[in-house]
């Protein structure tokens, strides 16, 4: 579905086909747009807590990058989920899965500062470890066995405001009507305070459709 | 067979938007119903196909073979299965795990044997870490709704079903404007026609190998 469409679809879950409320410029677009944009974000979640990978396939990136030394590093695009982190020394050698660890435990001092020697009051486990907290992916590694991670992401799903109206929504196709159908709701919320009196955001919502919600 | 345009008039009827040939068209456009219709369309496809009521959905159901590194088809929607021959050029296909991927995921930490993984625009078949000769079975996009578009992909009650699914999305617009008032709900009527619908077909299909037995 393109973001024309989906746009089009929304102003009639919400009764707004002759742009009475809204109107029809520009800006009134991007009213959509960033509905649309923060819709695609709660379906990418809900996919993702279902283990419905396909729907996310679009989102999946892939990218390599070089630590010099850091213990931080920052993706070039939002993350929503880290899914796996390869340290690599070189590139001949065998690489190493890291095993993820919650921020509270990474960053409660056993595996953060692996530059001081283990102690008795300080553990480490031996193992490449990595978090994400902040936007960023923080990395126990030594700096001498892993020169690069190869990080392997579920982007968060972006619809810029310059976004051509052709371009087709993110996500995979057949979950576009559920992320239309958030949209509606959440402009539905925006304009109606008060009890809820429709069915948007629950029209498309394959689990509940499908008799499993 | 089901049609745009009968579905389009099935919709319009639901709606209630038949009354005049003036206000008709007026409320919803024939490019609502066909959005609509599409988005039900989708939501209906992955409902039933979940609920493994392949026989509802046949004619989505295709599958592409090949050795190695394999491209997508262009209606690929999502995948369903995977086999893999062993003994190539020998066909005799075995079930293969699937796994949905990134290139540079290793291939060492899979369980099984025999996998397949949709990467990107592509799959890949691998015996270990060979590649192999294989067979992905996947669900293709459906049809759009548009125009004089023909429908047959599916089984006729599908079609008639998922139409009670696109009222309930147009009719939001009627919410919008009357939002205390009480207003048919054809949600209720597509819950009751999936609910029906999915206890049948998997009848029909024990009863035709039923009778294929001696």
């Amino acid at each position: 579905m393109t973001l024309a469409q989906a746009i089009s679809m929304v102003r009639v879950m919400l009764d707004e086909p002759r742009f009475e409320y809204h109107g029809s410029s520009t800006a009134a677009n991007d009213v959509f747009i960033r509905a649309l944009e923060d819709a695609a974000e709660f379906c990418a979640r809900t996919y993702w807590y279902r283990g419905e990978k396909e729907a996310l396939r679009p989102l999946e990136t892939e990218e390599l990058l070089v630590l010099a030394g850091d213990k931080s590093v920052t993706p070039s695009t939002p993350y929503l989920f880290v899914e796996t982190v390869i340290g690599m020394p070189d590139d001949t050698s065998p690489t190493y899965y890291a095993r993820y660890v919650p921020p509270e435990k990474f960053f409660s001092g056993e595996r953060w500062n692996i530059g001081n020697a283990p102690s008795a009051t300080r553990r480490y486990s031996g193992a490449f470890e990595y978090t994400t907290y902040g936007g960023k992916i923080y990395l126990n590694h030594p700096t001498s066995f892993v020169a690069s991670i190869r990080v392997l992401y579920v982007a968060v799903p972006s619809i810029p405001l310059a976004t051509p109206l052709g371009n087709q929504l993110p996500l995979a196709e057949y979950v576009h009507g559920a992320i239309v159908d958030k949209a509606a709701e959440i402009l539905y919320r925006k304009e109606v305070p008060g009890g809820r009196r429709s069915d948007l955001g629950s029209l498309l919502d394959l689990s509940v459709l499908g008799g499993e919600g | 067979m089901a049609t745009a345009a009968d579905m389009r008039d099935k919709l319009r009827r639901l709606l209630d938007d038949q009354t005049s040939s003036y206000s008709q068209g007026q409320f919803w456009t024939d490019a609502h119903l066909d959005l609509a219709l599409d988005m039900a369309q989708f939501a209906v496809v992955k409902i039933l196909f979940d609920k493994k009521q392949w026989t509802l959905i046949d004619g989505l159901l295709k599958s592409v073979s090949g050795t190695g590194v394999v491209a997508l088809p262009a209606d690929y929607m999502f995948a369903n299965s995977a086999e893999i021959s062993p003994n190539y050029p020998t066909i005799f296909y075995r079930r293969a795990a699937l796994y949905i991927g990134y290139p540079s995921e290793s291939w060492d930490w899979q369980s099984s044997k025999y996998f397949a993984r949709v990467i990107g625009a592509n799959v890949e078949f691998r015996i270990g870490g060979l590649a192999a000769d294989g067979r992905l079975h996947y669900v293709k996009r459906p049809v759009a709704v548009s125009g004089g578009s023909t429908h047959t992909e599916m089984r006729e009650s599908v079609y008639d079903t998922m139409v009670y699914l696109a009222a309930s999305i147009l009719q939001q617009k009627d919410f919008g404007g009357t939002r205390d008032m009480p207003v048919p709900r054809h949600i209720a009527n597509f819950r009751d026609m999936m609910k029906r619908m999915s206890s049948e077909p998997g009848g029909v299909f024990i009863r035709m190998n039923q009778s294929a037995q001696p």
